[in-house]
């Protein structure tokens, strides 16, 4: 039988050679140096959003599960008891690497954020609350399913001339999201899934990477001259 | 391929519990059937009035009740407690035979009882998908099909002996037995809880959710599914031929001349080319394709009723000896359709539509029940006995040849026509299969793949086991990859420039 974490991976597999080729725009513009503090701010936006989603999905689920009657809720709730303290504090650690760039670490909180990540968190407020706070793993399976590579940091440090304490971010990263990719596969395939959730958390899964492949495609061309670009 | 074993699904538990209530209960529903018609002619003297009125008890809660049951059974949360609760209050009105003082009470009881039963059956069916891995429903299928057969033999043989030998009264006391030992056996399967569809209504964003929303569900997926349209379509037209001249078989043997004794063996030679066609169906014949299984079998089926049919028009006496082994092959031939039918309609429906599918697609054979004897009766009465089968055969052999047709275009469309699986991607347990369609609005898994290939996803470099991971994509899903990858297609050259370069990765959480 195929397992839920494995349906799902199947389905994000499908577009994650697009979303890498993304991705790989970015650190490929001419100017990678000034591409860099662009990303930490677009990152910022992402990851501040990180623990207050979760923070919502846990008071759902803690508010299903007390119902009594809902077991994915149930088993969510000790999830996001865990998994919030792993992330807290993460926007932080963009800002000191925007500081270690001599760049203004309280100016993230002053952008607005961009549309294509408004509605990558908003999507996951709205589902949470309106279908089951079960759709926010696809969100996280999506960020979490991918690490950065080990030798990230150093990669970039290299191509863009920037100090490696700009980069703590995506070490940190690289080195803690496989551990948490593998809890969040164990969880998926523990959870007693009904076919309709199993969409949602794919559906969920799958919005996200289309916003992603969005906010940073748009991020690459903003960095790449026209006359390289495709259309 | 591994060669499809008969009695594979029983190696796990829960199916082995699931079936043997199910063997159980089958027996005593024909037992009960016997010793309901010796009661009402026997003992208390009706005559056809009575008979035609049980079998319009027997008939009319499963037409009417089944769409409802089936959406019941998908909403269930806790399906065994629904089982073993269906079981329970059988045997209790079973048991209420014994105190039914005349014909109006006992149809009563016998309309509640089979209604229970219009229940039972496709929370059964709904629960089989949730015991038994995919590569071994076809074993499933096969085994049940072969014990529904096994049970009309051995109930009404043991209604027999029960009668004779304490009376008919015992016999409904051996029957609400039987629901009982199918309840203490069901009580024993755990099934992870399903949520309350109440709880996702409320969780959930204000869908419709109530019953006739579910029933519309189903008929909207049956619509929507070919392989079901065609699969439902050509066994009712197979059922409503067959029902037209099945009736008037023992007149048809008298013309042919087969004695009450030979009468006996033409039809255990039926019953007995069923059993051992159940047991041929191997995942290796499935290979070739339900649909073509299908085909075939309805043609042979065809060509023997057709033979039958010749007989009876050359005024054939005499020749028992070629009657019993075209029973026989009649019923080989049939056990392919009796075990296809179940088989594609679970395959092909996903686990939460199953209940209201497998319920709405059994409620045509029983509706084609009421219709086709009486139009098969006035056809022998106005053209004869063998007029009415040398129609039905040709028909069915005709039928069959569509079905055939049908079959081999699915199997050349399929994405593994180049493989012995044909159009049974779950035929083989070393290779998974590609799955079966999703839910209520998806269009077949083939067609999916097709659009997910023409939107440029590299379909056919997937491996068999990332095809069966993309198991019951739905239209939401499909329209999400198709609509990134259209997006990721705008930036085609610089996407496909930096799709060699080493990952970086940079999303983050």
């Amino acid at each position: 039988m195929i397992t839920t974490a494995a349906a799902l991976d199947a389905r994000i597999g499908l577009l994650r050679p697009g979303l890498r080729a993304t991705l790989a725009r970015v650190w490929a513009v001419p100017d990678p140096a000034a591409v860099y503090p662009e990303y930490l701010h677009l990152t910022h936006q992402i990851i501040r959003a990180t623990v207050p989603v979760m923070e919502v999905a846990a008071a759902r689920s803690r508010e299903l599960a007390d119902r009594g009657d809902d077991p994915v809720a149930a088993a969510l709730v000790p999830y996001w008891a865990r998994h919030i303290p792993e992330e807290r504090g993460h926007d932080v650690w963009v800002c000191e690497d925007l500081a270690a760039l001599g760049q203004d670490p309280g100016e993230p909180w002053r952008r607005i954020p961009p549309a294509p990540v408004a509605a990558l968190a908003g999507a996951q407020y709205f589902w949470i609350e309106r279908l089951h706070p079960v759709c926010l793993l696809g969100y996280i399976a999506v960020l979490e399913g991918d690490p950065p590579h080990p030798r990230a940091a150093e990669r970039l440090s290299a191509r863009t001339g920037h100090p490696r304490a700009a980069f703590r971010t995506l070490a940190r990263h690289a080195e803690e999201d496989p551990g948490h990719r593998d809890a969040l596969r164990r969880l998926l395939d523990t959870l007693p899934l009904e076919a309709r959730l199993r969409r949602a958390v794919s559906v969920s899964a799958l919005n996200t990477v289309q916003l992603l492949v969005a906010a940073f495609g748009e991020l690459a061309d903003r960095f790449t001259p026209p006359s390289e670009r495709s259309a | 391929m591994e060669r499809l074993s008969l009695t594979a699904a029983l190696r796990h538990p829960r199916f082995r519990l699931l079936y043997g209530g199910q063997a159980i209960s089958s027996v005593g529903d024909w037992l009960d059937y016997l010793a309901l018609v010796v009661l009402l002619t026997y003992t208390w003297g009706h005559g056809a009035g009575a008979l035609a009125a049980l079998s319009v008890a027997v008939a009319v809660p499963m037409v009417a009740l089944a769409p409802v049951a089936g959406a019941l059974a998908d909403r269930m949360s806790d399906r065994i407690r629904v089982l073993v609760g269906c079981d329970l209050v059988r045997a209790a009105l079973a048991l209420g035979y014994l105190a039914a003082p005349n014909l109006p009470v006992l149809l009563v009881l016998v309309v509640c009882k089979v209604s229970f039963g219009a229940l039972f059956n496709p929370v059964h069916q709904s629960t089989l998908r949730s015991v038994v891995p995919e590569k071994d429903l076809l074993s499933a299928m096969s085994l049940t099909v072969f014990t529904n057969q096994a049970a009309k033999v051995a109930g009404p043989a043991l209604s027999g002996l029960i009668i004779a030998g304490w009376g008919v009264r015992a016999a409904f006391v051996v029957d609400a037995a039987t629901f009982v030992v199918s309840a203490a056996l069901l009580s024993a399967v755990r099934l992870p809880r399903r949520p309350d569809p109440k709880t996702e209504a409320t969780a959930g964003d204000g869908e419709p959710t109530g019953l006739r929303a579910d029933i519309a569900e189903g008929i909207r997926f049956i619509a929507r599914t070919p392989a079901l349209i065609a699969l439902i379509g050509s066994v009712a037209a197979t059922l409503f031929l067959v029902l037209t001249f099945d009736t008037l078989s023992p007149l048809a043997m008298r013309e042919l001349g087969v004695g009450e004794t030979s009468l006996g063996y033409v039809v255990a030679a039926v019953g007995l080319g069923a059993a051992l066609g159940t047991l041929a169906i191997s995942g290796r014949v499935m290979a070739a394709g339900p649909f073509v299984v299908l085909g075939v079998a309805q043609i042979v089926v065809g060509a023997a009723v057709s033979g039958i049919g010749t007989g009876l028009g050359l005024d054939a006496h005499g020749m028992v000896w070629l009657w019993m082994p075209i029973a026989g092959v009649l019923g080989f031939a049939a056990a392919g359709i009796m075990v296809v039918f179940p088989y594609v309609l679970h395959r092909e429906t996903p686990p939460e539509l199953t209940g209201r599918v497998t319920a709405i697609a059994n409620a045509f054979p029983v509706l084609l029940q009421l219709a086709a004897p009486p139009l098969g009766a006035a056809l022998a009465s106005w053209s004869g006995v063998g007029f009415v089968f040398l129609t039905a055969g040709p028909a069915l052999a005709a039928l069959g040849a569509v079905v055939w047709l049908y079959g081999m275009r699915v199997r050349r469309r399929s994405p593994h026509s180049d493989d012995p699986h044909g159009d049974d991607p779950h035929s083989d347990d070393a290779q998974p299969p590609p799955p079966p369609t999703g839910r209520a609005d998806t269009m077949p898994d083939t067609q999916r793949l097709d659009a997910l290939r023409a939107a440029g996803f590299p379909v056919d470099g997937l491996t068999p086991g990332q095809l069966e991971a993309l198991h019951g994509l739905s239209d939401e899903e499909a329209d999400l990859l198709i609509s990134v990858q259209l997006r990721l297609q705008a930036t085609a050259d610089e996407v496909e420039a930096h799709s060699g370069e080493p990952i970086i990765g940079g999303v983050l959480f």
